[in-house]
């Protein structure tokens, strides 16, 4: 009876022992799959066919511009504005390249060239808010306070829950004098002490207008 | 043998719960994120309406240049007030700024249009030209407090506008 006994136990135990195996193999399968789908031995078999699938393809705009990301970080301008350019005319509906290379272009003070490749995404997306925004960013840094601000208000009106907008527009109005509009749209943003701060700024600014 | 066996059913809770944590994270953060995200953004939405509507006020850069028109920001901020004057009675500022007399009325003529086309009751508002703060100082004194300093040094600046923010904000 005893020796019955301890061998239902020890079946029990072997059998408790294989199901939580079995739940811990199969419970992340998924992961599991991922693995192998990445693993070296795996490449071996099937890799290097879709490897050399993959070669033939022309990279995805996504890819371009994560590349070009990381070229800027290395400093590299040149080579990232060349892929940037690349990306534009392979994938001209691809926004953030436009904005990515303004922003190349900006930092190398090109304001010009700047704006030139702002208006070209616009012509693409005419309601693109971010392609807006940046533009008004290339007059208010050329000091076109009326242009900037007709642009940050078109693209407060696309998305007029979006605070930045609004505050661009009370930075354009406050450089161009109207303070008073300019402080109406700060308090729709910001706490009543960062409005005050903000106008003081502003005036300062439009006194000395290098001060920006 | 009975230790043995809380044992392993311990580790099998274990398991079971730790096994596969990172599909449990990404369930709870697919259902935790939006919600989180929706509480924010209605909480914006009013503050921002709030905000519009404790300035009742339609400023010069919600019209379309030399237009009477309102611009897509000026429409949306206008939609804003109707709602809130179809219920209230009230005071709505159409700031002229530089623009003449007749361009003015023209304005002052669209907005209350606009404004009973979306139900409200003219008659329950009066349209003026003021500030913000009811009966506060008018923006062209402020202009020509400025104009009187002559260009000041920042710290008199700051004093200035400290000063003159404190005189509009008690709304005398």
């Amino acid at each position: 009876m005893k020796n019955k006994l301890f061998s239902l136990f020890t079946a029990l135990q072997i059998s408790e022992v294989f199901l939580i195996l079995l739940l811990f193999l199969g419970g992340c399968s998924k992961q599991q799959t991922y693995n192998m789908q990445h693993s070296s031995s795996n490449l071996k078999h099937n890799g290097d066919t879709e490897f050399a699938k993959g070669s033939d393809e022309k990279p995805s705009p996504e890819t371009l511009y994560f590349m070009a990301d990381i070229l800027a970080a290395q400093g590299k301008d040149e080579e990232c504005g060349f892929l940037l350019k690349r990306c534009i005319y392979e994938y001209p509906r691809f926004v953030p390249a436009y904005n990515a290379l303004a922003e190349l272009r900006m930092r190398q003070g090109q304001i010009k060239e700047s704006i030139q490749i702002i208006s070209r995404g616009l012509q693409v997306y005419p309601r693109d808010v971010v392609l807006l925004n940046n533009l008004g960013m290339c007059w208010m840094i050329r000091q076109e306070y009326a242009q900037a601000l007709e642009l940050f208000t078109t693209a407060a009106g696309i998305s007029p829950e979006n605070s930045r907008y609004r505050a661009n527009m009370g930075v354009a109005l406050g450089l161009m004098g109207r303070y008073d509009e300019s402080q109406s749209l700060f308090a729709q943003v910001l706490p009543q002490e960062q409005v005050k701060k903000n106008l003081e700024i502003l005036q300062d600014a439009e006194k000395c207008p290098t001060r920006l | 043998m009975k230790s043995v066996l809380i044992v392993l059913s311990a580790v099998w809770v274990m398991l079971q719960c730790v096994g596969c944590r990172s599909g449990h994270t990404s369930l709870t953060g697919q259902g935790g994120s939006p919600v989180d995200s929706k509480l924010i953004n209605t909480y914006n939405d009013i503050a921002l309406q709030n905000a519009i509507v404790s300035q009742h006020t339609l400023y010069p850069y919600y019209f379309v240049n030399n237009s009477e028109k309102l611009n897509e920001l000026g429409e949306r901020d206008l939609a804003v007030l109707a709602n809130h004057f179809v219920e209230n009675h009230g005071e709505l500022n159409v700031r002229k700024g530089d623009i003449g007399d007749d361009l003015y009325k023209m304005r002052v003529n669209f907005v209350s249009e606009k404004l009973s086309q979306a139900g409200v009751d003219i008659e329950r508002i009066s349209i003026e030209d003021g500030m913000p703060d009811g009966e506060g100082m008018s923006s062209e004194r402020v202009l020509k407090i400025i104009q009187k300093e002559d260009r000041p040094s920042s710290a008199t600046m700051r004093q200035t506008l400290s000063s003159m923010y404190s005189e509009i904000g008690a709304g005398k």
